[in-house]
C-alpha cells in the first residue's frame, strides 16, 4: 500500500473548536409531489435545519454500514456542484450505524477539506450511500467533526486556513456532485503537499498521500448506472422544490435535448464577460447569490447590491471549447426580496458584491435545467465531461 | 564548529515563531522565489515577494520600504496558511468567516475598520487578497495586486 506520510514543520498551535451541527428540527417542507423515479432525488429549498437558510438546495441521503441494512437517512444535505463527495456532520449519524475508517488496515485516515470561508475537518469512513433509488457501495465519505479521539483536534495545518465550518450553516451535510470522481484526485496520490489527507493517531495527525480508492468519492461516480453526471432542475417561484437527476441520456427521464455545452478549463472554470470585463467564472449551487463585481452598483453595508429598483443585467459565458451563452439576470435590493420561512427561503434576484471571480450561484439555476458532466465520463448527447450544459 | 552552527540554524527554523505577514515581516522570508521592487503611482516604493507553498498555491506579500507587509494575495489549488499571512488579524478573519451574512462555501468578505479581505473559489482555484488600510503606502492600488 503506497501510503507515505511526511511530517511538516508548522508554526503556531492547533486549536479550532468543533461546532456540532444541531439536530434537525422538523422544518415544514413545501408540499409538492415527490419525484418517484429511481434516478431522481427531490430537492427542497427551505430554511434548512435551523430555519435560517436561503437559496440552499437540500436532499436526503441514506448511509448504511457497508454491506448491511443498518442505515440512517439524513435530511437537509446541501447539494453542491462546487465540490465532490459526501460530507456528513458526525452528530447526525447514529452510533448504531458503524462506519469503518476508509484507511488501510490499522491506519486511521483523516481529511481537511478546504472551503473559502474555512475547513471541514473529520475522518474518512466507508459507507453504502443511497440517494433516491441509486446506490454507491462502500465509498469513502467524510464524517465531519468526528469526536473520536484521533480526530478530536484538527491539525494546525488545517485550522490555520480559517474557521471551522463543520458542514456549513443550516445543513446536516454537503453532497458534492461536481465534476470530479474524487475530491482531491491525482494531486493527493503523489504528494502529501495538498495537506488534504492525514494519517491520525492518538498523538496527532500528519499529512499523507491518499490513493484514489481511499479519497472521498462523488457518490454519482460510484453508481452502477446513471453515473456520467447530474442535472439540477429548479423551477421559478416560491416555495420551491426541484429535482436532482442522476445520469445524462441514460434514461427516458434524463435526455438533455437542445442545450449549449460549456466545457471547463482544468480548474473547473469558464469565463464570464460582464460590462466588457472578462472574469474567471463558475456555476455553483453551493453559493446562494450571484457574486460579481460592479463598482457602479449601489451596495448595502452587508456587501450585497441594493439598487432602488430591479436592474436588468447580463453576462456572456464563454467556454474553452468556443461556445458562448448570454445569460440575462436581475438584481434587486435584498430589502425587496422576500426572506424567511414564509417565503420558502428563496431569493431569485440576489447579488453579492464580493468577487474575485464571477460566480453564478443558485439564482442562476431558477427556471433552468442545468447539466453537470462528470470528468472522465461521457454521454452520446453531450460528449465527454467536464462541462456545464443548459 | 561549523556543524553545530548548522544544527542551531535548523533548530531555529523548526522553532520559528509565526511571523505575522500583515503588519510584520514577510512569512515567506527565506522561501520567496522572486522579489520585485516596485513603486506606487505616488512614488512610494514597495516590494512584491512571491513564493509557492507546498500545496501549490502562489502567495504574494507586499512589503513597504521599511519591510512591513501591508497586503497579501494568493492564487492556486488550495488555501494558503491564512493564519501566517494575516497574523494578528486572523481572529478577526475567522470570526467573520463563521457569519452567514459575510461568507459561504465559495465566498468570504471582510470589510472591517482596518482589515479588508476578499476571497473566492473552490478546491482547484482559490483566489484571495487581504490588506490593512492604515498600512497601505500612498497611491497603492489594491486592484493591481496579483
Amino acid at each position: 500500500m503506497a501510503f507515505a506520510a511526511s511530517v511538516m514543520v508548522g508554526c503556531g498551535g492547533g486549536g479550532g473548536g468543533s461546532s456540532a451541527p444541531t439536530a434537525a428540527p422538523a422544518v415544514a417542507a413545501p408540499a409538492a409531489p415527490a419525484p418517484t423515479a429511481a434516478n431522481i432525488a427531490r430537492i427542497v429549498v427551505d430554511g434548512g435545519t435551523d430555519g435560517l437558510a436561503f437559496n440552499k438546495p437540500f436532499v436526503s441521503v441514506t448511509v448504511c454500514q457497508p454491506g448491511t441494512s443498518v442505515c440512517a437517512t439524513i435530511d437537509h444535505v446541501l447539494v453542491d456542484t462546487g465540490s465532490s463527495g459526501l460530507r456528513l456532520a458526525a452528530s447526525t449519524v447514529p452510533a448504531t450505524v458503524v462506519l469503518p475508517n476508509a484507511g488501510p488496515r490499522g491506519i486511521l485516515l483523516g481529511e481537511c477539506y478546504p472551503f473559502v470561508s474555512g475547513y471541514s475537518w473529520g475522518s474518512v469512513r466507508s459507507a453504502d450511500v443511497t440517494i433516491a433509488g441509486e446506490q454507491a457501495r462502500a465509498i469513502p465519505i467524510q464524517l465531519v467533526n468526528d469526536t473520536s479521539s484521533a480526530f478530536a483536534v484538527p491539525p494546525s495545518l488545517c485550522s490555520n486556513i480559517g474557521a471551522s465550518l463543520g458542514v456549513g450553516h443550516s445543513s446536516n451535510g454537503i453532497l458534492g456532485v461536481g465534476f470530479s470522481k474524487q475530491d482531491c484526485g491525482s494531486a493527493c496520490t503523489t504528494s502529501p503537499g495538498p495537506a488534504m489527507y492525514y494519517v491520525c493517531s492518538a498523538s496527532g495527525c500528519i499529512p499523507s498521500m491518499a490513493p484514489l480508492s481511499m479519497q472521498v468519492m462523488n457518490p454519482v461516480a460510484a453508481f452502477a448506472k446513471d453515473n456520467n453526471g447530474v442535472a439540477i432542475v429548479l423551477p421559478q417561484g416560491q416555495p420551491m422544490t426541484g429535482s436532482l437527476i442522476f445520469g445524462i441520456g441514460t434514461q427516458a427521464n434524463n435526455q438533455p435535448g437542445d442545450v449549449s455545452i460549456l466545457t471547463v478549463d482544468n480548474q473547473g472554470r469558464i469565463k464570464t464577460t460582464y460590462n466588457g470585463m472578462p472574469f474567471a467564472s463558475f456555476i455553483d449551487t453551493g453559493s446562494n447569490k450571484l457574486y460579481f463585481k460592479d463598482s457602479s452598483l449601489p451596495q448595502c453595508a452587508d456587501g450585497n447590491y441594493c439598487p432602488t429598483s430591479p436592474l436588468n443585467l447580463s453576462g456572456a459565458l464563454a467556454s474553452p471549447n468556443g461556445n458562448t451563452q448570454t445569460v440575462n439576470f436581475v438584481v434587486d435590493s435584498p430589502l425587496s426580496l422576500a426572506f424567511g420561512a414564509t417565503s420558502g427561503n428563496v431569493a431569485a434576484d440576489f447579488g453579492g458584491a464580493v468577487a474575485e471571480q464571477f460566480d453564478w450561484g443558485l439564482p442562476f439555476f431558477f427556471g433552468r435545467t442545468v447539466w453537470v458532466g462528470m470528468n472522465g465520463m461521457s454521454s452520446p448527447q453531450l460528449g465527454p465531461g467536464p462541462f456545464w450544459a443548459f | 564548529m561549523k556543524i553545530s552552527i548548522v544544527v542551531i540554524a535548523l533548530a531555529l527554523i523548526a522553532a520559528q515563531p509565526c511571523w505575522a505577514a500583515l503588519g510584520g515581516s514577510p512569512s515567506s522570508s527565506g522561501s520567496a522565489v522572486s522579489s520585485v521592487a516596485a513603486s506606487t503611482a505616488s512614488g512610494a516604493s514597495y516590494t512584491d515577494l512571491q513564493s509557492q507553498l507546498p500545496n501549490g498555491t502562489v502567495v504574494h506579500e507586499y512589503a513597504n520600504s521599511g519591510g512591513t507587509v501591508f497586503a497579501v494575495a494568493w492564487s492556486g489549488p488550495m488555501q494558503p496558511d491564512v493564519k501566517a499571512l494575516l497574523g494578528p488579524w486572523f481572529d478577526t478573519y475567522t470570526k467573520r468567516a463563521t457569519q452567514r451574512q459575510s461568507a459561504d462555501l465559495s465566498h468570504l468578505a471582510v470589510a472591517g475598520a482596518d482589515l479588508v479581505v476578499v476571497s473566492t473559489g473552490r478546491v482547484g482555484a482559490f483566489q484571495g487578497r487581504a490588506w490593512v488600510i492604515s498600512l497601505l503606502p500612498e497611491g497603492f492600488n489594491t486592484k493591481e495586486m496579483k
